[in-house]
């Protein structure tokens, strides 16, 4: 599932494996993405309850969203990455500019007008 | 960032509510995460906040654009990863302003039903001839200067004007934008009464086009009893302007329709063999290009009082022949409660906007449904009785730039 792994797996010899290099991720952030890629790959779930699983999966605090998608994006899972990515994007939806640049922190909010 | 300026004023309560039942983590204010620590959205790298933004419908691009600099360069960008073919088409918003000293005017938005505060850079108390065409609008105001803007994304530009402009007596304007390339071409429609005999106008037609950066004169020529005014629109490649009777002998019509090519190299027959008569006696006409079709939103006058308005009708024109599509049902054109013999309308698609210019009612028309409906209330509110409104539609687009 993680386009890394695979790469890593399939440029280091067989019978040197012992670990793969994942430094940028923490270990609890790892812990949610093995998770969620043993549901996905476990034939199990049908479509709809795996949706549903998903959205469970999802509702977490925002830094831990921040977190998958960075090593979504590492480790290069790119349906788990659609997911968190979708799911910051229902907490912009419907807020003001001034409630999604507060909610994020974000810096950097002078727009136009104020630099005329 | 002051709210003042922020783009978006809300004045529906249905956004906040839509707030409160987002599940709590969301709320604002709970921005630390177990370790005490703050993570901004900042971390992002761009091309992991253009994917998430890419999945925000297009009324929340609008405001995702107002969030930051970045923000705005990442949605105005044109490698900007949202697909707009995935949202349902957007119906044009109508730009309503007063004649206040505010600078401030009110979009409306017809998808949502909503208003939003809009500062336009310029606005002020000019009188503005206004033309717009995919996602830009340029503005004239009475001394003949001439700005290029995208209203969503407030850049501007000034341009410069043909020479002689500033010595017309009426100017009328009307752009048209490539939607491929952007580049666009402008006309104006130059009308000057000769001095030394009244009923004689001198008319000049000057286009310029925005990948040259230069204008040229096709066309002038003077029209005897006929004048040129402020109605002009390009639909299709063809220049239309309405011209108005000056007097001398009475003819039926006060009205009439110019077709002028601008776009083929073709030299055409002089302006006065090119005249169209309108539907009927009209007390004023707007002209409009709805998907490339010329349309007329035009008043019509009482038979013994061609001055005094009694209704409102549309047409659309098939080759040179006019065929009527509506007219407006007495209710609505009550609705307005006083109702002068010239007002606003202006269109794009299949939506037209009619308001009058002394109150802030706004009413749609939908071509495509043949339905007639009243805005949401503006919340611009009449404060004194002279007070006049005005507006003109637009598309709202991001990534076109003037």
């Amino acid at each position: 599932m993680s386009k890394t792994v695979k790469d890593a797996i399939e440029t280091i010899p067989t019978d040197e494996i012992n670990s793969i290099s994942l430094s940028l991720v923490r270990s609890e952030i790892l812990t949610k993405v093995i998770e969620y890629c043993k549901k996905h790959n476990s034939a199990q779930m049908s479509d709809v309850d795996l949706m549903d699983w998903d959205v469970e999966f999802a509702n977490v605090h925002y830094t831990t969203l921040f977190d998958l998608v960075l090593s979504a994006n590492y480790m290069n899972i790119n349906c788990l990455l659609d997911l968190v990515c979708g799911k910051i994007a229902d907490m912009i939806k419907g807020k003001t500019p001034g409630e999604i640049a507060k909610l994020f922190d974000i810096k950097d909010v002078s727009t136009y007008e104020e630099d005329n | 960032m002051a709210d003042e300026t922020s783009w978006i004023s809300h004045y529906d309560d249905d956004t906040r509510k839509e707030t409160q039942d987002i599940d709590s983590l969301s709320e604002p204010g709970e921005e630390v995460d177990k370790d005490g620590t703050v993570i901004s959205l900042d971390i992002m790298t761009d091309d992991l906040l253009d994917r998430i933004l890419a999945y925000l419908p297009v009324e929340s691009i609008f405001r995702a654009s107002s969030v930051s600099k970045r923000w705005f360069s990442i949605v105005t960008s044109e490698s900007f990863s949202w697909n707009p073919s995935n949202s349902p088409p957007q119906k044009p918003w109508y730009f309503m302003f007063t004649s206040s000293d505010e600078p401030t005017g009110c979009a409306y938005d017809p998808n949502l039903r909503k208003w939003y505060c809009i500062e336009l850079p310029f606005i002020g108390t000019s009188n503005w001839i206004i033309s717009s065409s995919y996602g830009l609008v340029c503005f004239m105001d009475s001394s003949r200067v001439l700005y290029m803007c995208n209203p969503i994304t407030k850049r501007c530009k000034k341009l410069q004007e043909p020479y002689g402009l500033r010595f017309s007596d009426y100017g009328a304007l009307a752009m048209s934008v490539d939607k491929e390339s952007h580049s666009y071409i402008l006309a104006i429609v130059k009308s000057k009464q000769v001095p030394e005999n009244f009923s004689q106008w001198d008319i000049s037609i000057h286009v310029y086009k925005s990948e040259e950066e230069t204008w040229a004169t096709p066309l002038t020529e003077v029209l005897i009893g006929w004048r040129g005014g402020e109605e002009s629109v390009i639909c299709n490649g063809v220049l239309y302007f309405l011209v108005y009777f000056t007097g001398g002998v009475p003819s039926e019509s006060r009205h009439a329709l110019v077709a002028y090519n601008v776009s083929g190299r073709a030299s055409q027959a002089s302006l006065r063999r090119s005249f169209i008569s309108v539907p009927c006696s009209l007390t004023c006409g707007r002209l409009m290009n709805m998907k490339e079709k010329l349309v007329m939103v035009g008043g019509i006058g009482k038979h013994d009082r061609p001055d005094i308005i009694k209704g409102i009708g549309i047409w659309v024109l098939h080759d040179r022949k006019w065929e009527e599509i509506v007219r407006m049902p007495h209710k609505y054109f009550q609705g307005f409660g006083e109702f002068d013999e010239v007002f606003a309308s202006s269109g794009k698609d299949d939506l037209i906007y009619i308001q009058s210019y002394g109150s802030p009612a706004l009413l749609t028309f939908d071509m495509k449904v043949k339905q007639w409906k009243w805005s949401q209330k503006c919340p611009v509110t009449k404060r004194f009785p002279l007070q006049l409104f005005s507006g003109f539609c637009f598309e709202p687009r991001l990534k076109i730039a003037p």
